[in-house]
């Protein structure tokens, strides 16, 4: 079943055509790397059916293979950009695609009027002020680590306008005790998590540039092609990376 | 040591001759601690070291200036028997690449040090007080050629001490690096792979791909974890079935052991022939003065 839609010639005429078309400055090889990890990504769906003893949706899956290509991101797993998610229904699976932070980045980026992006998290011990979310926050740090208490994410338009985004303290736990769960249910061991690594404080870099894809989704026209689906995963499952 | 020498006289010229030699004799004569030994890239054959020191040269274009910012380390194989070279772009090879889209300046941090962070637009201010005891971060200021765009990354305390720990767990394997400055020098790059993966990274590869992808590649060695390697090997049949498995017996331990250490001499035990019929034991030995076993059960 797989096989036949790999090797099926229109359909990767398709998919590379979608991409050439949606990502930016990407050359021919870049647009075969994202193929082969389109081919790798639904060979990983035929083997999780395999194991979960269902069938494959072809028309589904090539659905959501379209729409990474579509979305201008890739699915090579080198770039971490989206990844294919898949929801046992109880009837089979359910594909969705997954958007990792670098592909939410990716997609603001690649906004004719977004100039620049940039994601940081606050100490107890920072200046820090909200000024709105129309404006760039005020922050100033010593350099020393302190108990993180906000994260804040801004988006600069090119004609110099400013969106930002803000997520508390509890917004923020609330992500990591959501992880530090899953850990325990996936691997027996809350360690797993990497809100308990060395990492904690760029994971919550990584949550504000999803926090500021939502908020700024609207703004720049983004909702109606990419589904709620961007914001279920981004928001409660989405990947760490 | 030799071909490799002129392995690199061949690339960039036999003017560089007196050069070539302090460089190499540098990568060779430096040491690192593995286990309770000492390892060197006279570990790894000869052969190995050039092409994966061609194989940098051609892919990155490097020029001989260029490979003064190359460190080339022994690393161990995850099969635990062989020392591979494990070559590490150091940060000013990276400036220099970086060179026609941005101005850098980088460092770190001390516990002494007056430090203003503000946010990603903008440059990190450090003002460098004598007297620091450790690291409490490191920073990278830079500003787009073309746009004048500032721009700034930084890492924590925590996460500079995890780099540390990866420079000798996940980079090399297990192989520690004596030259602290090298190490400092290392964990720095990283400030390379944040910019990459920024919206300033984003930029560059609008801008020049083949930069970008390159300064990618070169910041993300070591990131990975180190290549496995079957421990052992299987062996097939002229008509393909599986007949055996092949299994290295020694690991890097006692092949450096046996290299290292001269053997000593073995004294050979007498054997007891008889012990009836008399108040000791009669033993066979050729040899004078040796010890003998006199009694059952006690030297």
């Amino acid at each position: 079943m797989i096989a036949e839609l790999i090797n099926n010639k229109e359909f990767k005429a398709d998919f590379l055509s979608l991409l050439m078309e949606n990502r930016k400055k990407v050359t021919p090889n870049q647009a075969l790397d994202a193929w082969d990890g389109a081919v790798r990504a639904m060979k990983n769906v035929e083997s999780e059916s395999q194991y979960r003893r269902v069938g494959v949706d072809t028309v589904s899956l090539k659905k959501v293979v379209l729409k990474s290509a579509e979305s201008g991101l890739s699915l090579n797993p080198a770039e971490k950009e989206c990844y294919i998610g898949f929801m046992d229904n109880g009837l089979g699976l359910e594909y969705r695609l997954g958007y990792a932070y670098r592909g939410l980045r990716r997609i603001m980026l690649s906004h004719p009027e977004v100039k620049r992006l940039s994601s940081s998290v606050v100490g107890a011990n920072d200046k820090f002020e909200w000024r709105g979310s129309s404006e760039k926050p005020f922050i100033s740090s010593d350099g020393r680590d302190s108990e993180i208490v906000s994260a804040f994410g801004w988006l600069e338009h090119k004609n110099g306008d400013v969106d930002s985004v803000l997520l508390t303290q509890s917004d923020l736990l609330a992500i990591e005790k959501r992880d530090i769960e899953r850990a325990i249910q996936f691997y027996g061991d809350a360690n797993q998590s990497i809100y308990l690594s060395e990492w904690r404080k760029r994971m919550f870099e990584i949550e504000a540039i999803k926090a500021l894809f939502r908020h700024c989704a609207d703004i720049l026209d983004l909702t109606d092609d990419f589904e709620s689906d961007v914001f279920a995963r981004a928001e409660t499952v989405g990947r760490l990376d | 040591m030799r071909k490799v020498i002129d392995c690199l006289l061949s690339k960039f010229g036999v003017h560089n001759n007196r050069e070539v030699n302090v460089l190499v004799s540098r990568w060779y004569s430096a040491r690192y601690n593995l286990f309770d030994m000492q390892v060197s890239l006279k570990d790894i054959n000869e052969m190995a070291v050039i092409r994966t020191l061609e194989h940098a040269i051609d892919t990155y274009k490097l020029s001989f200036n260029d490979i003064e910012g190359l460190a080339l380390l022994p690393a161990l194989a995850a099969n635990k028997c062989d020392i591979f070279l494990r070559i590490v772009y150091l940060p000013s090879l990276i400036e220099s690449k970086l060179s026609s889209f941005c101005s850098v300046e980088y460092g770190y941090w001390s516990d002494k040090d007056e430090v203003t962070i503000s946010d990603a637009g903008e440059h990190i201010k450090v003002v460098k007080n004598e007297g620091g005891h450790e690291y409490l971060g490191m920073y990278l200021n830079g500003t787009v050629n073309e746009s004048g765009e500032k721009f700034s990354v930084s890492y924590t305390k925590d996460e500079i001490n995890r780099l540390f720990d990866d420079v000798g767990t996940k980079l090399l394997n297990g192989v520690q690096l004596e030259e602290q400055a090298l190490q400092e020098n290392i964990v720095l790059r990283a400030l390379f792979y944040r910019l990459i993966d920024s919206d300033i990274g984003f930029m560059l590869s609008q801008q020049d791909e083949a930069l970008y992808e390159m300064t990618k590649k070169m910041v993300s060695v070591g990131t990975e974890a180190v290549e496995q390697v079957e421990q052992n090997t299987f062996v097939f049949s002229s008509w393909g079935e599986r007949i055996g498995v092949a299994f290295k017996k020694y690991d890097i331990t006692d092949i450096k052991r046996a290299q290292t250490e001269t053997p000593h001499t073995v004294k050979h035990l007498s054997v007891v022939v008889d012990n009836r019929g008399t108040d000791g034991m009669t033993a066979v030995t050729d040899a004078e003065n040796e010890e003998v076993c006199q009694e059952w059960g006690s030297w």
